[in-house]
């Protein structure tokens, strides 16, 4: 059901831009909030480096622990924005509107986050710009046939994509912040806009470029998290990874994950900021039913992965989805993830009532993104956990309060930045809402009134 | 001064003006009554082809019997063949229902006749059943030992599993094609004064319009399950696991993949036949090719995305069994079959829609999906056939030897030939029969638009109901 609202425009622009003028003593109190555990974290890095990364949990054999199954969460989040803003543009739908800008600086935040988990990881952090071929002169050169290498490079090639999506589709809504602003914001948000009057050219331009860009993320959204999942997969000493499915497998669960985030987000925003004109059920309702497209072509992958890790019936298979799945404490991760990941919020979302439900879809996407860390860690620890013929021995792994702190302190980075970024511009995109509205039109059909849209060719 | 009405549909020759619905039936009615000569003749040609293929299939029952797997790779690549085109249409189909696309309606029902192109389907894989070694000694997703009288033992494992699967798939295609076809029967039958007893029950009430809505929203997600689970189990116990030491878990996913692309391309060639010889202009033009070429890209770009995700990891593995894999499927013996589906599911097709101007033709998206066809067949013949070719004991872990190239002997071709025929046979059948459009949907879908002006440009609203 369609609930369509029809505001003027100045309606739009003020509501929109409350964020940015106003400072409710809530707003304050998270900000300090998330700022705090953001510079415990700082701390909690500032130590490891001090004492070296003997302060962590990890130990060999396992050498992978919180920081990367953290680092692939985050990966996974950040395709939310490819998902939801790329894809729907490039389909025209038009429940989109309100959810992009969120899924594209979720895209954005979660990458620089993600960006920083192998630095964290890195023995000497200092030397991080190592996987680059950065002096040629010295005959230096990173070894190019290593995944870990592949890696960095995908990342920033699709941080800086999604910035500049980002960037393109802020442009209209920042000339009009600065039209409504005085003195020093107005010289800032005048030169963000770049000149942007508006003029049919420039619309044009905006409109082509976001089309473009569309089209170019989407290779790369795809290709940053089959990288990282042949960090994993093309090695083929380690039980467990050397699996054909894993690079679709890991895109269509960050997918998931990415999604669910999205909608976590937008309830939060509508919650926070009131605009309940804007985020509505209907698109609670889309998402959701997107939702359970995604979650269930990632389910038929699990399946498929799960089945052909026994397949070959050999018993080291066996033995590690043995440990995966009944041994303390893995067999609870994988309940969570099992059952929180997709066995309770799809059954749930089949009914029209949740999805319509504002607290339920909030519980159940947060259930979704808890189910998916889940995930990443039964992938990295148990299969490096047992003993192999490369690794002599076997081995346990207890997250110290290091990663514990750091992890924690990348959560509330992340809230920070959105909530700063919540202050200097329009977390819905105004001119999308406005560009709505026009395109909306009727069909009366007999006595029937149908909702419709003018197609643009 | 007088100022030209900019008009987007005119310029692009997108969009010609909206027939009303009642034109829509009008006409359609009219052509279907129309006798068609050579529709007669396309009919009895096709039939003989098709007819070919189940001779060669008689020949060689009787020449070579069930006794050698290798005898029978050609049939299991053209089963393979029919299940990822004809078979998948209805998919395609269901897929763009639910996302409420408008440019689906003029080819709803085309897709939807396939299913019955499954039935044929069906009966095969019951033939190729007859090949398949039981669950014992080797490995299947089954994980069970089929022998009566051990624990968890199911008889016929995995035969049983795989006729189940499916038979499901089959039922829920007929079931959504004759859900989806009854009101235009009726409407056939009252219009054309037709004495024929079919169908009198359906009257068209609102009840009853809304009973067939959510019959079509539930069999469709029946097909939709059943599809991927039917393609899953073909190509895991009828091909892969026919190979010792082939595990690749991506393989179904890739097939099923493979199945979309060619379902894509059999409408849109389909789309195609039926508006240049059936003369609909009027009602398939080249939006509907536009819309549908943007999928059909993304689908090849997916075929190389996960044959790709397969072959890296095998090759970079460098683990001897992956690299005999690598030669038995790909660089091996069926290399040709190889480079040409690859070329053809995907380098050509995708060097041929990468050019929006040529996505944007009635032209375009048609040549793409004959090559895309083509090279779903070849892609077929390199997988079904190499897998069918080896000779070593399913125990094994590994292959021992890379077996030599099987090619097709005379009634392989005959089956090759009769297989191709089998879906255009039953579509010319369909438009004789029935009404090849879906009228509802079209009639619909006609009543869901009209055209507006906005500023100075001439726009077409779409009606986007619940």
């Amino acid at each position: 059901m369609q609930e369509r609202v029809f505001l003027p425009n100045k309606q739009i622009n003020d509501d929109l831009l409350k964020g940015s003028f106003e400072t409710p003593w809530w707003y304050l109190a998270w900000m300090g909030l998330f700022a705090a555990l953001t510079a415990w974290g700082i701390f909690a890095f500032g130590y490891a480096i001090n004492k070296g990364l003997g302060v962590t949990g990890l130990n060999r054999p396992i050498m992978w622990g919180f920081f990367l199954t953290d680092f692939i969460f985050w990966v996974g989040i950040s395709h939310a924005g490819v998902m939801l803003s790329a894809i729907l543009r490039l389909a025209k739908a038009e429940w989109r509107r309100p959810a992009t800008r969120a899924a594209e600086l979720l895209t954005v935040l979660s990458l620089m986050v993600s960006a920083l988990h192998p630095i964290f990881h890195l023995g000497r952090p200092w030397r991080f710009y190592w996987p680059f071929p950065y002096d040629f002169s010295r005959g230096i050169w990173p070894d190019v046939r290593s995944p870990l290498v592949w890696d960095p490079h995908a990342i920033f090639t699709y941080l800086i994509g999604s910035t500049l999506f980002v960037i393109i589709a802020l442009i209209p809504d920042i000339a009009v912040l600065r039209d409504k602003t005085k003195g020093v914001a107005k010289v800032f948000y005048g030169a963000l806009a770049m000149g942007w009057r508006g003029t049919p050219r420039q619309w044009k331009i905006q409109i082509v470029a976001g089309f473009l860009l569309s089209g170019l993320l989407l290779p790369v959204f795809v290709s940053v998290h089959s990288i990282v999942a042949w960090d994993f997969a093309v090695n083929i000493g380690t039980e467990g990874w050397h699996v054909t499915i894993f690079a679709p497998y890991f895109v269509i669960g960050a997918v998931h994950s990415g999604v669910s985030g999205v909608v976590t987000m937008l309830i939060l925003l509508k919650w926070m900021f009131k605009w309940d004109d804007y985020i509505r059920q209907e698109h609670l309702e889309s998402l959701a039913k997107l939702l359970i497209v995604i979650a269930t072509v990632w389910f038929y992958f699990f399946f498929l992965e799960f089945i052909f890790a026994l397949y070959n019936l050999e018993d080291q298979e066996i033995a590690l989805r043995e440990l995966q799945a009944f041994t303390w404490p893995y067999n609870l991760i994988a309940f969570v993830f099992l059952f929180f990941g997709y066995l309770i919020p799809v059954p749930l979302w089949l009914f029209r009532r949740v999805r319509r439900n504002w607290v339920a879809m909030f519980i159940t996407s947060i259930m979704v993104n808890i189910g998916m860390w889940c995930e990443r860690f039964l992938i990295i620890v148990p299969g490096l956990a047992r003993k192999t013929n490369f690794n002599f021995s076997w081995g346990s792994y207890t997250p110290s309060w290091v990663e514990i702190s750091i992890v924690v302190a990348c959560f509330s980075l992340i809230f920070l930045l959105i909530m700063s970024f919540a202050k200097v511009f329009p977390l819905i995109p105004l001119f999308d809402i406005k560009e709505g509205q026009t395109l909306s039109d009727d069909i009366q059909i007999g006595k029937r009134t149908v909702p419709a849209l003018r197609v643009e060719e | 001064m007088l100022r030209r009405r900019r008009t987007i549909s005119s310029t692009h020759h997108s969009h010609p003006p909206v027939v009303p619905a009642n034109e829509f039936v009008a006409d359609f009615i009219a052509w279907h009554k129309k006798p068609k000569p050579s529709l007669n003749k396309a009919i009895i040609a096709f039939g003989l082809l098709t007819f070919l293929g189940l001779l060669g299939i008689v020949i060689k029952l009787f020449t070579v019997g069930l006794e050698n797997r290798y005898d029978w790779g050609y049939l299991a690549a053209i089963t393979a063949f029919l299940f990822s085109t004809a078979g998948c249409t209805p998919f395609v189909i269901l897929g763009l229902r639910m996302i409420k696309a408008h440019w689906r309606r003029p080819i709803a029902r085309i897709a939807e006749s396939y299913s019955l192109v499954t039935v044929v389907t069906f009966s095969l894989v019951l033939l190729l059943l007859f090949l398949i070694p039981s669950s014992q000694n080797r490995r299947t997703i089954w994980f069970q030992n089929d022998t009566v009288g051990t624990v968890g033992a199911i008889p016929f494992t995995p035969h049983l599993y795989v006729i189940i699967g499916i038979l499901c798939m089959v039922l829920a295609g007929l079931g959504l094609w004759w859900t989806s076809l009854r009101p235009d029967i009726r409407l056939l039958n009252n219009l054309t004064k037709s004495d024929k007893p079919t169908n009198k029950s359906w009257v068209g009430n609102l009840k009853q319009w809304r009973v067939q809505n959510k019959g079509l929203a539930f069999l469709g997600a029946f097909f939709f399950m059943t599809f991927i689970w039917a393609i899953t189990l073909y190509c895991i116990d009828l091909c892969m696991s026919l190979v010792p030491g082939w595990r690749d878990a991506i393989f179904p996913v890739y097939q099923t993949l493979s199945g979309i692309q060619g379902g894509l391309a059999t409408v849109i060639l389909s789309m195609y036949f039926l508006r240049r010889f059936g003369g609909f202009e009027k009602y398939i033009f080249m939006e509907h090719f536009w819309a549908a070429s943007k999928p059909l890209l993304a689908t090849c770009l997916l075929w190389f995305y996960f044959w790709f995700c397969a072959f890296i990891i095998f090759w970079y593995g460098r683990m001897p069994i992956e690299q005999d894999l690598l030669q038995l499927i790909m660089f091996g013996p069926y290399n040709i079959a190889f480079y040409i589906g690859f070329s053809f599911c995907f380098l050509v097709p995708f060097l041929i829609l990468l050019w929006n101007v040529v996505r944007k033709s009635v032209w375009g998206p048609p040549v793409a999906s004959a090559f895309i066809i083509i090279g779903c067949l070849f892609d077929k013949i390199r997988l079904y056939v190499s897998s069918y070719s080896v000779r070593d004991d399913l125990s094994y872990h590994a292959i021992t030897e890379i077996p030599a190239t099987i090619l097709p002997n005379i009634t392989d071709i005959m089956i090759i030939v009769g297989g191709f025929s089998l879906p255009i046979f039953i579509m010319l059948l369909c438009t004789k029969l029935i009404p090849i459009f879906s009228i509802w949907e079209m009639a619909e879908g006609l009543r869901l638009t009209k055209m507006t002006t906005y500023l100075r440009t001439e726009l077409r609203v779409l009606g986007k109901p619940e």
